[in-house]
């Protein structure tokens, strides 16, 4: 009897512990991102001085905006080289886009079953707007999915949330790109009598109307067989190496050039 | 009882180290298997299920921060994972090595779907993982089983010394 009252006893004070627990995780859940993020901005805007003093020598400035002004042109120039390939007989009538590029740097990854994405330090204060586009010297990286004061989320090609339209040259089939759960890339729904073989480049497209034509997703890794119903699917292998992305460029919105 | 809650906070305080870094090795892999919930169920089943709840909490709030999960997340998954094994624990009639990996099974696919749940933008995509969630709780039970004939193999061993 007394042993069954013990028992009872316990198990009320598991359940109220539970719950006084389960409260602080829902408030944890609720205010813990903001508690963070804003103490993480308190320190970089208090402390960031101690640490990146360095960079602010002159020298490596000039070299930073330099890369940065050598990475945009590049980006530019390969957009020109495919509108030009494109409408070879058209010309004059191509429009090449004049937007700003941010430079920032990558603060952390997202491990476990969800991955792909990065958090990088760049934020509102830099005109940074959720759909963003990211990108490395290397190729496209990804979107930006969230914005905070001094910092921002992207999402690369490998979070299965990421859909893009793509071309791949030379033969100019377009298709869609997403990836699976498992973070393989795929481009789907390519039209079956394109002539599409291992190696060839995959492009974004701009139809979409988020991405600019012309930056490089990566390259066709293997051709799957030709489906009447759905078309042609191909595993990509991504021009960018997500685990190793330092530096990564933003490619602000129109509005937001000076 | 001090002692033994220093013994068992340090477990956990590894435990949670060694998940860290089988979710940045095994995990880009394949799935890392729930070692934490298998070290709250053996914590919760050899002391007080005390551990189940404060335990889950702290593992929890340590994982969010290591893993840079939505903070919370873990806690959350962990925390209701150890509450349904410990009702689990509760309706058995007897606590047999094969409840005790049933445990680790449960909390382990609760703790995944309520952190994949809390990380993924659109609910549509959760489907897409549950392969990754259903494997992760195999490699836990495994792990688990292997656990619980370590464990009764040591106990044979204690009686047969004792005798």
């Amino acid at each position: 009897m007394r042993h069954a009252r013990q028992t009872d006893r316990r198990g009320r004070g598991d359940r109220k512990s539970f719950y006084s627990y389960l409260v602080a995780a829902v408030l944890v859940l609720l205010l813990g991102s903001t508690a963070i993020s804003g103490l993480g901005s308190w320190l970089g805007a208090r402390f960031a001085g101690l640490f990146f003093e360095r960079t602010r020598q002159p020298e490596l400035a000039e070299l930073r905006a330099a890369v940065t002004e050598l990475m945009l042109e590049n980006a530019r120039l390969r957009e020109a080289a495919m509108k030009c390939e494109r409408y070879r007989y058209l010309l004059g009538i191509t429009k090449t886009s004049v937007r700003r590029t941010l430079a920032g740097r990558v603060l952390f990854r997202r491990e476990g079953l969800v991955s792909g994405t990065i958090v990088v330090d760049r934020g509102h204060r830099d005109g940074v707007t959720v759909n963003t586009v990211c990108l490395s010297p290397h190729g496209l990286v990804g979107i930006v999915s969230e914005v905070r004061e001094s910092s921002c989320d992207v999402i690369t090609l490998k979070n299965p949330a990421v859909f893009l339209t793509g071309t791949v040259h030379p033969s100019g089939a377009m298709g869609i790109i997403r990836s699976s759960a498992q973070g393989e890339v795929e481009m789907q729904h390519i039209d079956i009598s394109a002539e599409v073989s291992v190696g060839d480049r995959v492009y974004t497209s701009s139809s979409g109307g988020v991405y600019p034509d012309g930056l490089l997703v990566g390259s066709v890794e293997a051709v799957g067989p030709a489906d009447p119903g759905t078309g042609r699917q191909l595993s990509l292998k991504t021009a960018v190496n997500f685990d190793l992305l330092n530096e990564v460029l933003l490619l602000l919105p129109e509005e937001t050039t000076p | 009882m001090s002692v033994l809650l220093s013994r068992g906070s340090l477990a956990l305080v590894v435990t949670v180290l060694v998940q860290l870094l089988l979710e940045v090795t095994l995990g880009r892999i394949l799935v890392a298997p729930d070692v934490v919930v298998l070290t709250l169920v053996y914590l919760a089943t050899q002391h007080d299920s005390h551990w189940a709840i404060a335990g889950a909490f702290w593992a929890g709030l340590g994982l969010d921060m290591l893993l840079h999960l939505p903070p919370g997340a873990s806690v959350l998954g962990l925390l209701l994972g150890m509450r349904a094994a410990v009702l689990l624990r509760r309706s058995a009639a007897r606590e047999t090595g094969t409840v005790l990996v049933l445990m680790a099974m449960a909390a382990s696919v609760i703790r995944d779907l309520v952190v994949v749940g809390l990380s993924i933008s659109q609910v549509k995509l959760l489907p897409s993982y549950f392969p990754g969630i259903a494997l992760g709780a195999i490699l836990t039970g495994l792990l688990g089983l292997a656990m619980a004939g370590l464990r009764s193999v040591m106990s044979i061993a204690r009686t047969e010394s004792g005798a």
